[in-house]
């Protein structure tokens, strides 16, 4: 499963792409800022408002350590090093992203507050109790054993550290269109509810304290992307998902508005 | 910075991922090699590739 995650999200050009989009965009790259990167570094659904109301309502406020679970480009890190004052470490299983998200974070200037590195969630290289909050935004879609996988969370929290999740969720089998931004088909597809998540928190030594259904959101979000007029920003999604981009995304707006997956905020802490 | 080029507060909270050994940090070639199992992982550019797929075991070549 590690390497088919891993091909399907990498393909070699991504800091290039990154870097001539902020041209075109008119942002010199020595001087690009944290916010200029918020359209293309943190592609979970909603983008940054997304993760500010995960981060805000899970009420990391005073956590000093975080682990990103999936950190990708390392939007989400940047965001938390920048926003909250942070200590975070970012772990993804695609060599490119992290590579990016590292050069990206010296671009901006954060190189001293966040790290990133290769690492599976199955088996992370960190010692037992070093962080005091962890967040995954959409990860559990690739992870089929998620149980195994918070229980690794878990294991490398403090004892009621918060772990605050926001994945897209549904039943495993449901009639999906593939491709979907996290999966070219089936095979890599892992969905779960919100039920089965919160049994696979609690398996896994978690309280949880908070499910929240942001389909309304993602619904109103959809929404504003597709008011939008004019021709797409240079700075955007197709940047990470190459051609099949608007297709990908696609698929995922029309499971979404159908009522098939939504997205979750799921706040748990280490019991 | 340590020999591998991985920043030391972040040496200080690792372990090894398949045997939760701890790791000597070793400059060339840059990687962080588990005192435990002696699985050697590299570090490119700063950043450890922390997959036990992609480690060398003991005794092998770098």
């Amino acid at each position: 499963m590690m390497d088919e995650v891993a091909r399907h999200y990498g393909d070699g050009q991504l800091l290039d792409r990154i870097l001539d989009a902020v041209t075109a965009a008119g942002i010199d790259p020595q001087e690009l800022t944290v916010h200029d990167l918020a359209s293309v570094d943190e592609f979970h659904i909603g983008g940054r408002r997304a993760t500010r109301h995960l981060v805000e309502g899970a009420g990391l406020g005073s956590s000093r350590r975080v682990l990103d679970v999936g950190s990708g480009v390392g939007g989400t890190a940047r965001y938390l090093a920048a926003a909250g004052g942070h200590d975070v470490v970012g772990v993804d299983l695609t060599v490119e992203y992290v590579e990016t998200a590292a050069a990206l974070s010296r671009l901006v200037g954060l190189e001293g507050s966040v790290e990133f590195q290769v690492a599976d969630v199955m088996a992370l290289p960190f010692e037992r109790g070093e962080f005091d909050a962890a967040v995954q935004l959409h990860v559990g879609m690739n992870i089929a054993d998620k149980q195994a996988a918070f229980a690794e969370v878990g294991r490398v929290l403090v004892e009621g550290g918060v772990f605050a999740l926001y994945d897209i969720m549904g039943r495993a089998d449901t009639d999906l269109e593939f491709p979907l931004p996290w999966a070219g088909g089936a095979a890599g597809s892992h969905l779960a509810t919100a039920d089965q998540y919160v049994g696979a928190l609690e398996a896994a030594g978690f309280r949880v304290e908070r499910v929240t259904d942001r389909r309304d959101f993602a619904r109103s979000f959809f929404g504003e992307l597709r008011e939008r007029s004019g021709p797409p920003p240079s700075l955007g999604l197709h940047l990470l998902m190459g051609e099949e981009a608007p297709t990908r995304y696609g698929n995922m707006v029309k499971a979404v508005e159908a009522g098939a997956v939504a997205p979750v905020e799921i706040v748990a802490r280490r019991g | 910075m340590s020999a591998s080029g991985v920043p030391d507060r972040l040496l200080e909270i690792m372990q090894c991922p398949a045997c939760g050994g701890s790791l000597r940090d070793v400059g060339a070639p840059p990687s962080l090699v588990c005192t435990a199992c002696g699985l050697r992982y590299p570090v490119t550019d700063g950043i450890p590739i922390m997959l036990v797929e992609k480690a060398t075991p003991a005794g092998e070549g770098p």
